[in-house]
């Protein structure tokens, strides 16, 4: 019923953050969502294989930076899934 | 855990996101301090440098007001560098904005006031402009207290232009200029230090928690 790919609390509140801001750094991510590296990586990956994010590698300097977009698919999984959960809230 | 109460948290997550505009803003409140600082120095010297000449008072104005935004931009560049941002997010660039136009304005403005001498409609004038500022900050930040400190502020200064031009006070440079002076550096500088403090407190706190 729910997109299992955002049916979860940390990747439904990083597409939330995406919707919200077009882009954010991987560290601003971490910062707002409270989670490790990994965790964070993990939830990503998931997302990306979907093509709901793009994610972006980056040198500033010698310094890499990676940054997180949404796609326009990842825009519409969204949108559904918002659907998905008021419809189950108006039949339960 | 039930799935309806699931479905409502993650509801809730996001409406914090989405609608409660709990997005990202990264702020550093020292800002806030040195532009209550700009706010008490310009109330005193305000009236001396208009006084000297007109050019000189509209000067000293712009180069305060110039060197607060140059001191916030370096500060939300810095913070914004612990986050990895390159740019000001959309949020930021549109309170900046609207604090360069406001003030864009009221500098303007003031140089005529200063012409005809009407001192205390300047001091009025910044309370009000710079409160609708601190109106908008308010709600993007969704800061109540910010909220309640602008509309205090706007309020006063309509109060005291009422009570000014009802009483034939505007040109006063008595009790009553004190009294609006006063008032700025209550509305413009105290107030939004008190604020700032809280939101460090509350950052502070947060970090500690690891919220």
């Amino acid at each position: 019923m729910f997109d299992p790919f955002i049916h979860q609390p940390v990747r439904s509140k990083l597409l939330s953050l995406l919707i919200a801001n077009d882009e954010l750094p991987f560290k601003a991510l971490k910062e707002l969502l409270k989670v490790t590296d990994g965790n964070l990586s993990s939830h990503l990956s998931k997302l990306e294989k979907e093509k709901y994010v793009l994610i972006e590698k980056l040198f500033e300097g010698k310094r890499p930076k990676t940054v997180v977009h949404i796609t326009p698919k990842g825009q519409e999984a969204f949108a559904l899934y918002i659907e998905a959960l008021r419809k189950f809230i108006e039949e339960n | 855990m039930s799935e309806k109460d699931e479905v409502l948290r993650q509801i809730s997550e996001i409406k914090h996101h989405l609608v409660d505009k709990k997005s990202f803003f990264p702020y550093n409140y020292n800002a806030c301090h040195v532009w209550s600082l700009i706010a008490v120095v310009l109330t005193f010297v305000m009236i001396p440098s208009y006084e000297n000449s007109v050019i000189l008072g509209t000067l000293v104005n712009t180069l305060l007001i110039v060197i607060g935004f140059i001191v916030e931009g370096v500060l939300t560049k810095k913070v914004n560098k612990s986050y990895d941002l390159d740019d000001c997010t959309r949020r930021q660039s549109f309170v900046m904005k609207n604090f360069i136009m406001i003030s864009l304005f009221a500098i303007v403005f003031s140089m005529v006031l200063a012409m005809m001498k009407l001192y205390l409609l300047i001091f009025l004038l910044w309370l009000f402009l710079i409160s609708l500022g601190y109106l908008s900050v308010g709600f993007i930040l969704n800061i109540k207290a910010y909220e309640r400190v602008a509309i205090f502020n706007v309020l006063s200064s309509v109060a005291l232009l009422g009570y000014g031009a009802y009483f034939g006070l505007l040109e006063s440079r008595g009790t009553f200029l004190s009294v609006v002076q006063g008032m700025v550096i209550l509305g413009l500088a105290v107030l939004p230090t008190l604020v700032a403090l809280q939101q460090q407190k509350v950052e502070k706190s947060n970090k500690a928690c690891g919220v």
